[in-house]
């Protein structure tokens, strides 16, 4: 057995093999495609800032309500990530021993290197109060961040149609985006940027026009809109795209239209059901690349800075420090200055982690694009690091601006 | 046209807005191994120091970050 071990990691360390896979995977993928290659490419994921919606409540149940019509695919992974974080410590709570080994021992090494931590930096008294706080904030945004660089996150998901888009976009009054759809094989249910056709060309702009005239022209639901772009299509119809894009007529003729048209490209007899015109929604996606999730825990964090800021100093010792009449006008305007301050906290706890793991979610699917056989693999190592940084900032930041916000601000000091 | 004089745009945010942090961060993690090197029994407040340090840099990063996607896609 382990001799066939030893097989398989010399073929894999062998330089030849290496050189091989690499000479592969650039031929193949979104490099190749410049020369007529990219037979690995699957499509460019589209990025989209708001996270996308799994599934649409319709009725005014409970869920409805709670989760505010909608289920997004960061709601889903922040739920998946709890559960995990309650499963580990079940886990190592279940058979406690007074000497830990195992799972309890790994738990109780963390927890006390932050509680040592937050002694260290709060003080003894104030450390013990911080704590639950800051071990909270880093548990959930590491497993996160680390659930959310695992193989199937971000590819695996299913087609919302063309249609179905411009739907939920005209729902939105969200119109007159260029979204690039791609042509995905499914099975239904599921589909993954691996089964689309990933080659530049196979895919169609929500505002690429000349795909569409012939039947653009034919149609005659078109409204009186279209007619007017009809007479200026020569030049600039990127304005039009939304007025355009959102009629539902020309949509449900002109996908089927562009199938054809891109099956004729392909060699394909036609595309039947199983291929959808589309983007791509995947089932799951990194908890903190959507800019709700970063914003509650940054909410979350300074409220309870500024609630432990009353509570140490008293209502007037923690405004004061704000709203500041005392020592003249100069210090009034420090005063306002801070309170500016303090918002800036918030806008830059929330953009710190959503810009680093939103990056980093662009960065992976960039390199699966370019390099589509290895290129991915530092890359996963890499956002392991910044997931695990970004969680101890996150934490320490908390931590620090807690133990800040309770000691009393003496201007004569300095 | 116009999508190419963005995507430059987003481009030119990210490459100029990334000097000042990238610059910045290098000081700092310069100044921490020079620290560590003379005392380096304080090896562990130093490095939280600089850590937070260098999340107060960085953040200025992630602010041209923010724009350039501002820019490429809303």
């Amino acid at each position: 057995m382990s001799k066939i071990y030893s097989t398989i990691s010399k073929i894999i360390l062998n330089p030849i093999f290496l050189g091989v896979l690499f000479v592969v995977s650039i031929l193949g993928g979104g490099l190749g495609t410049a020369l007529d290659l990219g037979f690995l490419s699957a499509p460019f994921a589209y990025i989209s800032i708001p996270a996308e919606t799994l599934y649409y409540f319709k009725g005014k149940g409970f869920l409805y309500e709670f989760l505010n019509k909608a289920l997004t695919n960061t709601l889903l992974m922040s739920l998946l990530s709890i559960l995990i974080l309650t499963l580990i410590s079940r886990r190592a709570t279940k058979n406690m021993k007074v000497v830990p080994s195992g799972l309890q021992n790994l738990i109780e090494f963390a927890l006390e290197a932050m509680y040592n931590t937050c002694k260290k930096i709060a003080g003894d008294d104030k450390g013990k109060v911080f704590f639950p706080l800051v071990m909270t904030i880093f548990l959930f945004v590491v497993i996160s961040n680390w659930i959310g660089v695992l193989p199937g996150t971000g590819t695996i998901g299913r087609i919302e149609t063309a249609e179905e888009y411009c739907h939920h976009q005209e729902e939105k009054n969200n119109l007159g985006h260029d979204v690039k759809f791609n042509i995905y094989k499914t099975n239904g249910v599921l589909a993954s940027t691996m089964f689309g056709y990933g080659k530049t060309d196979y895919s169609i702009k929500s505002s690429d026009k000349s795909l569409f005239s012939d039947s653009y022209s034919k149609s005659d639901s078109v409204q009186s809109k279209d007619s007017h772009s009809k007479s200026d299509s020569g030049h600039g119809h990127d304005s039009h795209s939304g007025s355009i894009v959102c009629s539902h007529h020309w949509l449900e003729h002109d996908f089927v239209h562009a199938k054809e048209i891109k099956a004729k490209e392909l060699g394909v007899a036609n595309f039947d059901d199983n291929f959808k015109v589309g983007i791509l929604v995947p089932f799951f996606r990194g908890t903190n690349s959507d800019m709700n999730t970063t914003l509650a825990l940054a909410l979350i964090a300074m409220v309870c800075i500024h609630w432990w800021g009353f509570k140490y100093l008293g209502l007037t010792g923690h405004a004061g420090k704000f709203i500041n009449f005392k020592n003249g006008p100069i210090n009034f305007f420090v005063g306002i200055l801070e309170l500016v301050g303090e918002f800036a906290k918030i806008l830059s706890f929330t953009f710190r982690l959503f810009g680093n793991i939103f990056a980093g979610e662009v960065l992976l699917f960039a390199m699966a694009f370019l390099l589509p056989l290895i290129g991915i693999i530092p890359f996963i190592g890499l956002e392991l690091f910044v997931g695990l940084i970004q969680g101890l900032i996150f934490s320490m930041l908390t931590l620090v601006f807690a133990s800040i916000s309770t000691v009393e601000h003496n201007s004569d000091d300095h | 046209m116009e999508g190419d004089i963005l995507n430059i745009g987003a481009g030119i945010a990210i490459g100029v807005g990334a000097i000042g942090p990238a610059i910045g961060i290098g000081m700092l993690g310069a100044k921490a191994m020079e620290a560590i090197g003379r005392n380096p029994e304080a090896a562990g407040q130093i490095q939280t120091n600089m850590i937070l340090a260098i999340a107060f840099a960085e953040a200025i990063a992630i602010y041209a970050l923010v724009v350039a996607i501002l820019i490429k896609f809303v």
